[in-house]
């Protein structure tokens, strides 16, 4: 991993060694197990994985953007540019979010306050951030609505949330996240909810903003079909841990580790035709509180041997055939070969 | 929204008609004949069947109830409620006397209730868990519990007979409605407390408060900027609500414990003495002032709530 350095030379954003865990009344469980990965300007990580693997969480959870009754602690490390932001005081954290970090949520209807018109509460983000004065803040608001695509934005700057469509509130939803002028952008399944047409102008929309502002851009998601059009680099979690790492053209083309290439099998291919069966992952995710030592993907995996679940595997760097890079945690390494010696290999086992 | 308030006066005058009806008839079942009582007051020990009988055709009572019915509602309409059977005084007359110092009553247990109620939901929304929050719903939880006939006494004594800070009895300016406007609106003001912080509590769940969160806003501008306006319908209604449901009726107990010459005394003894005239007033005035106050809850909810107001602007054209 590169030494933090000043903006624009090092990552915006990494993660070392983060964790979450949620305390519930009974016990605690770790629901984020020592995640590391690092997103540089300009580049866009895509986080992925199934329902339940913890990607929204250990990226949200790094700001505290959890749901007010989720008990948790962290540990690890997170810099943003260069500065760990995990455990920062409520104000501390408010003078970052929306200002260095903006983020996209999933569900365009929740998002907005129904209450409360949409323009004044990008503008109200623009003015705690950019210090505008109030009349200036909401010329800047129309301006961002229009920016992001919005048709009519000065007529649209009066409107409820509930009178925008889902593909317009999505929109707008990008203009409260950029207000503030951030240099990384999250985006929690910002397309999940919309048609398969706004998806692809959204995708467009997130794409045409990063190049325009260089942005660091964060995007979780469990499309492939997104990941591949758009993403630079790929995490892939499950069950709270990143089973691989690297470039997207590595990982997508030439993926390692068998969770990775169950998920892209499953993608459903329009020319297999009709009668084709689609191809799904056995099982399910495990049980979180539940999970012990050992590869936590054994129970579902093909390949594995009893001795995968003695221990936790942890990412390796591997050798691909591209040069590019690409890192899995997976004892047995079916397509690549492990680029860690063999003995720190059986030290990390032992 | 002339077409929606033109639906709910109709709905109104319904639940007018039929609530008018049910008051007359359990005001007329009801056990105790006010003939019976008036002779006896009039004739002593020596009342006679005849004596009776004859009163009941002087009050009236001897027409069937359909007419009686009829020809009450049809004067009440008019703002005629008819004699007391007690002493012959216009019932219309007495209420006018009287609603004054019960209107001074329930404004002011309605902002006690009001204030008391913001101030310790306020106190623990702001650091949910807290020891002020479990303090603040343990205050709440033993407001709910308190009846008004207890919590008047024990104000009395303490406040009026031991350190006399208020006056006892009666209604003597601002200084007497302290006690009875506490006694009447605490409870209100717990069930207000313990709804209100629990609608908070659901309202910070919510994504838009993460949404704001995520721009960097602190709780203090999450709590007035996103939560209240999202909990204001609720709460105006819970509000309003507990006006017509406990404040109302609580006068009775309450202007009977500080002998304040109000509505809810006038009912009480109208009751004792089965003057039929007096408590089917009264009744029909609680009746109308809960329609009343279910009206300005619909009406709220228009103007504090983007979405109704905008399903209402629709359903005029």
């Amino acid at each position: 991993m590169t030494a933090p350095a000043t903006a624009g030379a090092g990552p915006a954003l990494e993660a070392r060694d983060f964790s979450i865990r949620l305390h519930t009344r009974a016990q605690s469980i770790t629901i984020v197990d020592e995640v590391s990965w690092s997103v540089a300007p300009g580049e866009t990580l895509a986080i992925v994985g199934e329902s339940g693997s913890g990607k929204t969480v250990s990226t949200l959870g790094i700001f505290g953007l959890l749901p007010a009754n989720v008990a948790c602690d962290t540990g690890g490390q997170v810099l943003l540019h260069g500065r760990d932001v995990l455990g920062l005081p409520d104000t501390e954290r408010a003078k970052i979010l929306g200002s260095d970090v903006g983020v996209i949520f999933q569900d365009p209807l929740t998002a907005f306050n129904p209450m409360r018109r949409v323009g004044p509460q990008i503008a109200r983000s623009v003015q705690a951030h950019l210090g505008l004065s109030t009349a200036d803040a909401r010329e800047r608001a129309v301006e961002l609505l229009g920016q992001v695509g919005i048709a009519d934005p000065r007529a649209r700057y009066a409107a409820y949330p509930h009178e925008m469509s889902g593909g317009m509130r999505q929109r707008a939803l990008v203009a409260l996240a950029i207000a503030g002028e951030p240099t990384v952008l999250i985006a929690d399944e910002p397309t999940t909810a919309l048609d398969v047409t706004t998806q692809a102008q959204l995708l467009e929309l997130l794409r045409t903003i990063q190049a325009e502002r260089g942005l660091a851009l964060v995007l979780i998601t469990h499309d492939m079909g997104v990941v591949a059009s758009i993403a630079d680099k790929i995490a892939v979690m499950y069950a709270g841990r990143v089973v691989e790492y690297g470039d997207a053209v590595s990982v997508l083309g030439d993926p390692d580790h068998p969770y990775t290439s169950g998920l892209l099998a499953s993608i459903a291919d329009a020319r297999a035709g009709a009668k084709e069966p689609f191809r799904v992952l056995p099982g399910l995710p495990p049980d979180l509180a539940r999970v012990g030592e050992g590869c936590r993907f054994a129970d579902r995996c093909e390949l594995a041997e009893a001795s995968c679940a003695d221990l936790v595997p942890v990412l390796v760097p591997l050798r691909t055939r591209t040069g590019g890079r690409q890192a899995s945690a997976c004892w047995k390494h079916p397509r690549h070969e492990p680029l860690t010696e063999p003995d720190e290999q059986k030290a990390v086992r032992a | 929204m002339v077409r929606m308030i033109l639906r709910r006066l109709g709905v109104a005058a319904i639940t007018f008609t039929l609530a008018s009806v049910l008051i007359f008839l359990l005001v007329d079942l009801a056990p105790g004949d006010p003939a019976k009582l008036l002779a006896e007051r009039r004739y002593g020990a020596n009342t006679t069947v005849e004596n009776v009988a004859q009163v009941r055709s002087e009050l009236g009572l001897d027409r069937s109830a359909a007419e009686r019915y009829l020809s009450w509602i049809g004067h009440a309409l008019r703002g005629d409620f008819g004699n007391s059977f007690q002493n012959g005084r216009l019932v219309a007359q007495d209420l006018t006397e009287k609603v004054g110092v019960t209107v001074i009553l329930i404004l002011c247990a309605a902002v006690f209730a009001l204030l008391l109620g913001v101030l310790l939901a306020g106190l623990g929304a702001w650091r949910p868990g807290g020891w002020i929050d479990r303090a603040t719903r343990g205050v709440a939880m033993a407001g709910v519990s308190v009846p008004m006939f207890f919590l008047g006494p024990l104000l009395l004594l303490a406040f009026a007979l031991k350190s006399p800070l208020f006056p006892a009895i009666g209604e003597s300016g601002p200084a007497s409605w302290v006690l009875p406007a506490v006694t009447l609106g605490c409870s209100s003001a717990a069930i207000f407390a313990i709804v209100t912080r629990v609608l908070v509590e659901e309202a910070m769940t919510q994504q838009y408060v993460i949404t704001s969160r995520s721009v960097g806003a602190l709780p203090g501008a999450v709590l007035v900027r996103d939560v209240l306006p999202n909990i204001a319908p609720q709460a105006v209604t819970v509000f309003l609500t507990q006006v017509g449901f406990t404040l109302l009726p609580g006068t009775t107990i309450v202007e009977t414990i500080f002998a304040w010459p109000g509505i809810g005394d006038y009912f009480l003894r109208g009751l004792l003495f089965r003057d039929f005239p007096v408590m089917q007033a009264v009744l029909l005035l609680f009746v109308v002032v809960l329609i009343v106050l279910n009206l300005m809850a619909d009406l709220v909810q228009g103007v504090l709530d983007p979405r109704v107001r905008r399903s209402l602007r629709k359903g005029t054209t």
